[in-house]
C-alpha cells in the first residue's frame, strides 16, 4: 500500500513538469515533412538525405512517448521535404552534446520532445552557429529559441517560428511560410 | 476569349488561380486548414483523420459573425445540425431528426468533455442556458452521429463540445458589456400593436474573464476564470385572440388571470417573456492535473402554453416560470506510466435542480373541487458522482493505439409535483418518484494506421445501467486518402438514450402515471463521405442512414389500465383519459450532407456553406403508420462570408441561415384546417467586427438579424387542438428583427486577443 502511494506521488511529482502537446504528432509530422522544403538551406544541410534526430529525456515517459510517437509518424512518410529520410532518436546529456550530435550525424532536423523545456535555451544556445532547424513538440518551446513549434489557435493549427533563433541557425524559411507562422522574435 | 478571361478572374478571386506564390504553399494551407478535435475518439486528432463527420466552429468565427449564443452557432455555422425555438428554449435536430419535447436529451452536450446534459431528464440546453460565458469558447465541436461508443447515453443524434480557451489564449483582465434589442412581428387581425418603443424588447450582458499561466511548484500552471449575466426582457407579442368558450366545470367564460378577457385567450403579451442567466466557469490546472468547475442559473418565464408547457396557464403571468441550476465538477490527472502507456483518472460530480411553476385561474384547468384555479410546481433534483479510469497504449511500430477504459456513475434523483389550490379550499397529496441508479460501462477503442493512407478505428462500450440493462453501443471507422489532399471515410456506429428518471418517474394525477419498465431508444447509422482539400478550399460531401427504435412517446392507457391506475390511486378518479410513456415509436431517416468552405484573396475573404438534405419518416406506434416527423426541418443549411478590410478598418460579414417548410407539432392530431406548417425560414444577419484605433485593447462588435419568416412550428396558445371555436391553429411567433452591440476590453495590452 505505501509502496503503491509512494508510486502513484513519484509519478505525480515526475509528470508535473510537462508541458502539453497542442499539435496531434501525426499533424507534426507532415507539417514539419512539407515545412522543410521551404527552408532555403535544407537542401543543402540535407545533403540528399535528410536526417531528423529526435531528442528526448531519459527515464520522462512522456518524453520518451512523444519522441517514439514522431519518429513512427515521420517514418511512414515517402519523402521528406522532397527527400528520403532517416530518423534516429537521441537522448538528452548536456547543451553541448545535443550540438556535437548534430554536427557529427549532419542532421537536417533537431526535434525537441516534451521534457526539456528548461534545457531548451540551453540548447538554443549551443546550436548558434550550427545549421540546424531545431523544432519543438510543444510551442511554449519556441519562447525558448525553439526555430519551429506548432500550436492550435482556436482549434486551427499554426506554425510558430523564433525568427532570430532561425537567422542564427541559418534557417531561412521563405515569406511563403512566415505569412502563415506566428513569429517571435 | 472573353470567356476564358471571365473564368481566370473567377479562379484568381477564388485563390485557385495557377499563381505560383499561392500555390506553392497550398499543401501547407491544405493541413494548416485542417480542425484538431477531441471528441470522436477522447484524443486530439484532425477533423479530416477522425472517425466521425464534424465540423469546428473557431472563436473567430463566433467573434466575426457575431455570434451570441450555442443555437446560433449551430444554426449559422455548423453541418448538419439545426435548432428552432418556440420561445421557451431551442430544440436540436440533426440530418432531418428532431424529436419534439426532447429538451435536447437526443444530442450529448459537453463542456471540456465533461456531460453538461442534466441526470434527471438529460435535458441539453443549446442556447443561454448552455450557461457558459462566451468570450471564453476557444472552439465548438460538432460531431455528427452516434456517439455512445466513447460516451454512453444521449449521444444520439451527436455530441457538441464547448472547448474552453487556455490560459494563454486569455490572459489578463477583460471585461465585456454587450446590449441587445428585438421586435416582434406585427399581427394583423390580432391584439392591438403597441408602439415601437413600448414593443420592442432589450437584453444585456455584462461578463468578465481572467486567465494567467505561473508556475506552482515546478509545474507549469494555469488558471482561467470567467462569469457572465445575460438578462432579456420582451419583446411585446401579440398573441391570438383565441376564442376559447366556457370553463367545462364552472361553465362560466373561461378565466385567463387578469391580463385576459374571460373566454378569450391572448392580448398584447409584455410580461411573461423574460429570461435570466448568470454562469461561471473556472478552469484551473497544474502539471498534468486539472480541475474544472461549472456554475449556471437558467431563468425564464413560459411565454404561452404549447407542447412544451403543454399546462395552460394565466396568460402573460410572469410568475409561471421554469428554473435550471447547475454545479459541474470535473477532476483529472494524466500519468504517463511509460513510454508507451498513458492513464488518465477522472472524478466527476453534478448537481442540478429543477424548478417549473405554473399557475393557473381556471377550474378545468385544476383538479376536482378548486373552483378558483390552481398552482403547479414541479421540482426535479439530480445528483450525479462518478470515475472514469481510462489508458490509451501505443504499440511500437505498427502507428496502432489501444484505448480502453472504465466510466461508473451514481445517479441519484427525485421529483415532485404539488398542486395547491389559492383558497386553501382544497388539497392534493403531491406525488413524485426518487430514484438512485448507477452504471458501469466498459470501453476500448483500437485504431490502427498501417501506412499514411489508410486509418481504421474499432470500438465498442458495454453500458451495464440500473436503469435498463445491459447496451452495446459499438463503432467502425475506415479512413482512405487515396491522393493528396482526398479523404473517403466509411463509418457504422450504434447509439442510445437510456430512458430518464423523470420519464421512469413523472406521474401527475390528473393524467399521467409513472413507467418504470422503459427501456432504451437505440439507433444504427452507417454513413460515408468524401472530403478534398485543395490549398484554403475544402469540400464535403457525404451520405448517411440511420435507424431509431424503441423512442419513447406517450400511449394513451387503455379502458382497463386506466381503471387499474384509477384504483392504484395513481389517477384521479374520473379523469378522462391517461398517458404514460411507453418505448413505442421507430424512426428511419438517409439524405445527405455537404460543405464547401475556403478563403481567398490573401485569407481576407472567406466564405462557406453547409448544406444537408434528409428524408426522414416517423412511426409513433399508434397505428397511424410512418409520417413525415413533425417540427424537423428536412433541408436546411446555413451560408456565410466575411471580409477583412485590413490594418484598423473592421471585418464585415454577412450569414444566413435557412430550413424548408416545417410541419407544425400538431399537424396530423391538431385537428386544424388547413394543417398547420410553418413556412420556409430564412434569417440573414450581418456584423461588424473590429478594434478602435485609439484603443488597441477595446474590441467592438455591432450586427443585426432579419428574419424573413414569422413564425415556428409549433401551435400555441389556449386551442392546441381544434375545436368549435376554433379551427385556424395559431403557430408560435419569431422575433422580426434584433440588433446588437457589444464592447471587450482586454486591461493588458499583451493579453488583447489574437482572435
Amino acid at each position: 500500500m505505501g509502496a503503491s502511494l509512494a508510486l502513484g506521488v513519484d509519478l505525480w511529482v515526475r509528470q508535473g513538469r510537462s508541458a502539453s502537446v497542442e499539435v496531434p504528432v501525426r499533424l507534426q509530422a507532415e507539417l514539419l515533412s512539407k515545412v522543410v522544403a521551404y527552408d532555403r538551406n535544407f537542401a543543402a544541410r540535407a545533403r540528399g538525405r535528410a536526417t531528423v534526430l529526435v531528442l528526448v529525456r531519459s527515464g520522462s515517459a512522456e518524453s520518451e512517448r512523444v519522441g517514439e510517437q514522431i519518429r513512427d509518424e515521420l517514418a511512414v512518410l515517402s519523402e521528406f521535404g522532397g527527400l528520403p529520410h532517416a530518423e534516429e532518436t537521441v537522448r538528452y546529456a548536456s547543451k553541448a552534446a545535443v550540438a556535437e550530435l548534430c554536427k557529427t550525424r549532419a542532421a537536417s532536423v533537431l526535434y525537441v520532445s516534451l521534457g526539456l523545456s528548461e534545457e531548451m535555451s540551453g540548447i538554443a544556445s549551443a546550436l548558434d552557429g550550427v545549421s540546424i532547424l531545431s523544432v519543438a513538440a510543444t510551442p511554449a518551446d519556441v519562447e525558448r529559441r525553439a526555430v519551429l513549434g506548432f500550436d492550435a489557435e482556436s482549434g486551427r493549427p499554426k506554425l510558430v517560428i523564433h525568427l532570430d533563433q532561425a537567422r542564427r541557425q541559418a534557417v531561412a524559411f521563405k515569406p511563403e511560410v512566415l505569412k502563415l507562422a506566428r513569429i517571435v522574435t | 476569349m472573353k470567356l476564358r478571361a471571365v473564368a481566370a478572374g473567377a479562379l484568381l478571386l477564388l485563390g485557385l488561380a495557377p499563381h505560383a506564390r499561392a500555390q506553392s504553399s497550398a499543401e501547407l494551407d491544405q493541413l494548416l486548414g485542417q480542425s484538431i478535435v477531441s471528441t470522436p475518439s477522447k484524443g486530439s486528432e484532425t477533423d479530416t483523420t477522425a472517425p466521425a463527420t464534424s465540423s469546428v466552429i473557431t472563436a473567430d468565427e463566433l467573434r466575426r459573425y457575431g455570434i451570441r449564443t450555442l443555437d446560433e452557432a449551430i444554426d449559422y455555422l455548423s453541418l448538419g445540425m439545426a435548432t428552432s425555438n418556440p420561445g421557451h428554449v431551442a430544440e436540436i435536430g440533426a440530418r432531418g431528426v428532431q424529436l419534439n419535447g426532447d429538451y435536447g436529451n437526443h444530442v450529448l452536450l459537453l463542456v471540456d468533455g465533461h456531460t453538461v446534459n442534466e441526470p434527471w431528464n438529460g435535458t441539453g440546453y443549446f442556447d443561454r442556458g448552455a450557461g457558459v460565458p462566451f468570450e471564453m469558447i476557444d472552439h465548438i465541436e460538432v460531431m455528427l452521429g452516434p456517439g455512445s461508443v466513447l460516451y454512453g447515453s444521449e449521444a444520439m443524434l451527436g455530441v457538441v463540445n464547448i472547448v474552453t480557451k487556455r490560459a494563454r489564449d486569455f490572459r489578463g483582465l477583460r471585461i465585456v458589456t454587450e446590449g441587445d434589442a428585438a421586435i416582434a412581428p406585427s399581427k394583423p387581425g390580432g391584439p392591438p400593436a403597441p408602439s415601437f418603443f413600448e414593443g420592442v424588447g432589450g437584453g444585456y450582458r455584462l461578463g468578465a474573464g481572467y486567465g494567467r499561466e505561473f508556475t506552482l511548484g515546478n509545474r507549469p500552471s494555469e488558471l482561467t476564470l470567467g462569469v457572465e449575466y445575460y438578462a432579456n426582457d420582451g419583446p411585446a407579442w401579440q398573441l391570438g385572440p383565441q376564442a376559447y368558450g366556457d370553463d367545462a366545470v364552472t361553465g362560466a367564460p373561461k378565466n385567463f388571470g387578469p391580463r385576459a378577457t374571460p373566454g378569450t385567450w391572448g392580448g398584447l403579451l409584455r410580461h411573461a417573456d423574460y429570461l435570466q442567466a448568470p454562469a461561471g466557469y473556472l478552469r484551473f490546472s497544474t502539471g498534468d492535473f486539472q480541475a474544472a468547475l461549472r456554475a449556471s442559473v437558467f431563468r425564464r418565464s413560459d411565454m404561452y402554453a404549447d407542447s412544451l408547457a403543454a399546462s395552460s396557464g394565466d396568460f402573460d403571468d410572469p410568475e409561471n416560470r421554469e428554473i435550471d441550476r447547475f454545479l459541474n465538477l470535473d477532476l483529472s490527472q494524466r500519468l504517463a506510466l511509460s513510454s508507451r502507456v498513458e492513464l488518465l483518472v477522472r472524478g466527476y460530480g453534478d448537481l442540478y435542480d429543477y424548478r417549473w411553476f405554473n399557475h393557473s385561474s381556471a377550474a378545468e384547468d385544476c383538479p376536482v373541487n378548486f373552483t378558483a384555479g390552481c398552482a403547479r410546481a414541479l421540482n426535479g433534483v439530480g445528483r450525479t458522482l462518478g470515475g472514469e479510469v481510462k489508458a490509451q497504449f501505443q504499440w511500437p511500430l505498427l502507428r496502432a493505439t489501444t484505448l480502453v477504459g472504465v466510466d461508473a456513475k451514481l445517479r441519484d434523483v427525485e421529483d415532485n409535483l404539488t398542486i395547491t389550490d389559492p383558497l386553501g379550499a382544497a388539497a392534493v397529496t403531491p406525488s413524485g418518484g426518487h430514484r438512485s441508479d448507477g452504471l458501469i460501462a466498459p470501453y476500448a477503442a483500437q485504431t490502427l494506421s498501417p501506412t499514411a493512407w489508410l486509418d481504421l478505428n474499432l470500438g465498442v462500450r458495454l453500458d451495464h445501467d440500473t436503469r435498463f440493462g445491459d447496451k452495446f453501443s459499438p463503432r467502425t471507422a475506415l479512413g482512405v486518402t487515396p491522393w493528396t489532399g482526398g479523404r473517403f471515410k466509411a463509418i457504422y456506429s450504434e447509439a442510445f438514450r437510456a430512458p430518464s428518471a423523470y420519464e421512469l418517474t413523472y406521474a401527475d394525477p390528473d393524467g399521467q402515471i409513472p413507467a418504470p419498465t422503459l427501456g432504451p431508444e437505440s439507433v444504427r447509422s452507417v454513413e460515408g463521405s468524401i472530403e478534398q482539400r485543395v490549398g484554403k478550399h475544402r469540400l464535403l460531401f457525404g451520405v448517411f442512414r440511420s435507424w431509431w427504435r424503441d423512442l419513447v412517446g406517450y400511449r394513451q392507457l387503455s379502458q382497463s389500465e386506466l381503471d387499474a391506475a384509477m384504483a392504484r390511486g395513481e389517477l384521479t378518479p374520473d379523469v378522462p383519459a391517461g398517458y404514460r410513456y411507453a418505448n413505442s415509436g421507430q424512426l428511419d431517416n438517409y439524405g445527405l450532407n455537404a460543405a464547401y468552405d475556403g478563403a481567398a484573396l490573401a485569407g481576407r475573404l472567406r466564405f462557406g456553406l453547409n448544406l444537408t438534405a434528409a428524408i426522414a419518416r416517423a412511426d409513433a406506434g399508434d397505428g397511424t403508420g410512418a409520417q413525415v416527423p413533425v417540427v424537423a426541418p428536412q433541408t436546411f443549411g446555413n451560408a456565410r462570408a466575411s471580409y477583412d478590410l485590413g490594418g484598423n478598418l473592421p471585418t464585415l460579414a454577412l450569414a444566413l441561415r435557412f430550413t424548408d417548410r416545417r410541419l407544425a407539432d400538431r399537424f396530423y392530431d391538431g385537428g386544424f384546417t388547413p394543417a398547420p406548417s410553418a413556412p420556409p425560414f430564412v434569417a440573414l444577419r450581418g456584423a461588424v467586427t473590429g478594434v478602435l484605433p485609439p484603443l488597441p485593447n477595446l474590441r467592438y462588435r455591432v450586427g443585426a438579424e432579419y428574419s424573413f419568416s414569422r413564425n415556428q412550428p409549433y401551435v400555441i396558445g389556449a386551442t392546441l387542438f381544434a375545436n368549435d371555436n376554433v379551427s385556424r391553429a395559431e403557430l408560435a411567433p419569431t422575433a422580426r428583427a434584433r440588433a446588437f452591440i457589444g464592447l471587450e476590453y482586454a486591461f493588458d495590452h499583451a493579453a488583447a486577443p489574437r482572435y
